[in-house]
């Protein structure tokens, strides 16, 4: 299914979760625009990729990501950045289907915390730092981040943390929702295939329209929003899961999904 | 490497040692701020499994230098930038750290001592709050862990009075935990580190972290966290070893791993 040899990540499916670990520790995943490209393409593959049900985003050597790579863009002028327009690559990662989770080993800065923030769901080493510190080399988010994180946490609070560039704390963000679950650095990993073992047995259509959904509400007015609810909704009456989950539930048996 | 502090790693012991002894070992930010980077890295280095703070000559501590404090040191900022991390770092740490109170530990110094996870004083050192007699409140987390230690009443007379503690009454009032003859105060400890070292330690780490989790938890969320423990100390080698032992009914050795 995958042919690429990835330079900056590696790949690995496994009971229906497709893995992605940034693979530069060397570097502590600093995020570079090849670096972007291997991690959508390897998204939009396993997108594609009937055996996989849920994605999973971690770095190697015990850290997420540092963040974007400085060295690539230092001498760059605003015609270069909009020729290059990078982030292009960064818009096609949110429009992946398929759940995904980033699980967060002790740091996402910068585009660490775009790549956090762009997935669904987040699971964190409970002792990890997040943040925007772009600000303090002259830059900003450019990814998302100061709509994403705003839409999160409200204009007052993105606002100083994005100009401060300081490090906010795991727990900090779980209080205000923007991280689903804190877990034992040591147990990160576990934690996180538990719950996309979880997701993976859930009826996959549902999931994608789910997914759909949910986001159409950031985008939409509350009417324009439910009617796309409404559509996709109606839409799974369509599915075997659909017939398969309401006759178990009737049988009083487990369902058994078939992703159809 | 160090200036103001001595630090020693021997056989799973890492030793921090205040080294200031013409100020009693009293607190400037450069002491405060180099204890704390010895602490971490002591905190990372697999081998060492259990930390002392101790301090050379005749006192543990005497507290804040206040040669160094005038009219335009802002006190609170001191506590923020020195005085809190240092006393954080102590509190999150997954390894067991002793106070040996060898002197006097006075004001901030005594602080530190109560931020440790054990005590084991000197027959003649001696404690003393000594905050309110420059008119200050105790600081460095003294009323948090005194509070803990004696209970509410007596840590308010402590700090409003600040009497001078003797060994004797510091273990009256569960200030220390154990108090040795002054010639033996070093062979004492020792052993009893040796004792600690023979423990399995991740587990005394997390060990020590649920004590605290205790006082900071309603029982839903403490039973999450325990279990959480559980399975971390259920990955260890030491853990292994102890079931292994158990079974082939001899005594477990084991590695802190």
């Amino acid at each position: 299914m995958l042919m690429a040899n990835y330079e900056n990540i590696s790949i690995e499916l496994k009971n229906g979760i497709g893995m992605i670990w940034l693979d530069r520790p060397e570097v502590n995943n600093a995020i570079s625009i090849e670096m972007t490209e291997e991690i959508l393409h390897a998204m939009e593959c396993f997108d594609e990729e009937q055996d996989v049900k849920v994605m999973t985003v971690m770095g190697r050597g015990g850290i997420f990501s540092s963040g974007a790579d400085i060295s690539e863009m230092k001498d760059s002028d605003a015609r270069d950045m909009m020729v290059r327009d990078q982030f292009r690559i960064w818009d096609r990662m949110s429009e992946i289907a398929k759940p995904v989770i980033s699980g967060v080993h002790k740091y996402a800065f910068g585009g660490g915390f775009e790549l956090a923030l762009l997935s669904d769901m987040i699971v964190a080493d409970k002792d990890a730092g997040f943040g925007f510190p772009e600000v303090v080399i002259g830059a900003m988010p450019g990814a998302g981040g100061t709509q994403r994180l705003t839409r999160l946490v409200g204009t007052k609070r993105a606002m100083e943390w994005i100009m401060l560039g300081e490090t906010i704390s795991a727990k900090t963000l779980h209080d205000h929702g923007v991280i689903n679950h804190l877990a034992d650095g040591r147990l990160l990993g576990e934690t996180v295939f538990k719950l996309a073992e979880k997701l993976a047995k859930q009826p996959q259509i549902a999931l994608k329209l789910i997914k759909e959904s949910v986001n159409a509400a950031q985008d939409n007015s509350l009417y324009a929003g439910m009617q796309i609810e409404r559509k996709n909704f109606y839409l799974l009456f369509s599915t075997e899961d659909q017939k398969i989950g309401m006759q178990a539930f009737l049988d009083k048996k487990p369902p058994e999904f078939r992703g159809r | 490497m160090y200036e103001t502090i001595i630090v020693n790693k021997e056989a799973g012991m890492g030793q921090i040692i205040f080294n200031r002894p013409d100020k009693y070992n009293a607190f400037n930010n450069e002491m405060l701020e180099e204890t704390r980077q010895a602490l971490e890295m002591l905190e990372k280095d697999e081998d060492v499994r259990v930390i002392t703070l101790e301090g050379t000559g005749k006192a543990f501590s005497t507290g804040q230098d206040l040669a160094g404090v005038d009219d335009s040191m802002n006190h609170g900022e001191v506590i923020r930038l020195f005085y809190a991390p240092l006393v954080q770092a102590i509190d999150t740490s997954e390894k067991l750290i002793v106070a040996k109170v060898n002197g006097i530990a006075a004001g901030a110094g005594m602080s530190i001592a109560l931020a440790c996870d054990m005590r084991w004083m000197s027959d003649d050192a001696m404690m003393t709050s000594a905050f309110i007699n420059v008119g200050l409140v105790p600081d460095s987390g003294h009323i948090f862990y005194l509070t803990k230690l004696a209970g509410q009443q007596k840590a308010l007379e402590i700090s409003m009075f600040s009497p001078r503690m003797g060994a004797g009454e510091s273990l009256d009032l569960g200030l220390v935990d154990d108090v040795f003859a002054k010639d033996i105060f070093d062979t004492e400890t020792r052993k009893r580190i040796g004792r600690l070292l023979g423990k399995p330690s991740i587990a005394i780490g997390l060990i020590k972290q649920l004590t605290k989790r205790a006082a900071d938890s309603t029982l839903p969320e403490f039973m999450d966290i325990e279990s959480e423990y559980q399975r971390v100390s259920g990955l260890t080698e030491d853990h292994r070893e102890g079931m292994m032992a158990f079974r082939e009914k001899r005594k477990a050795e084991f590695k802190g791993k």
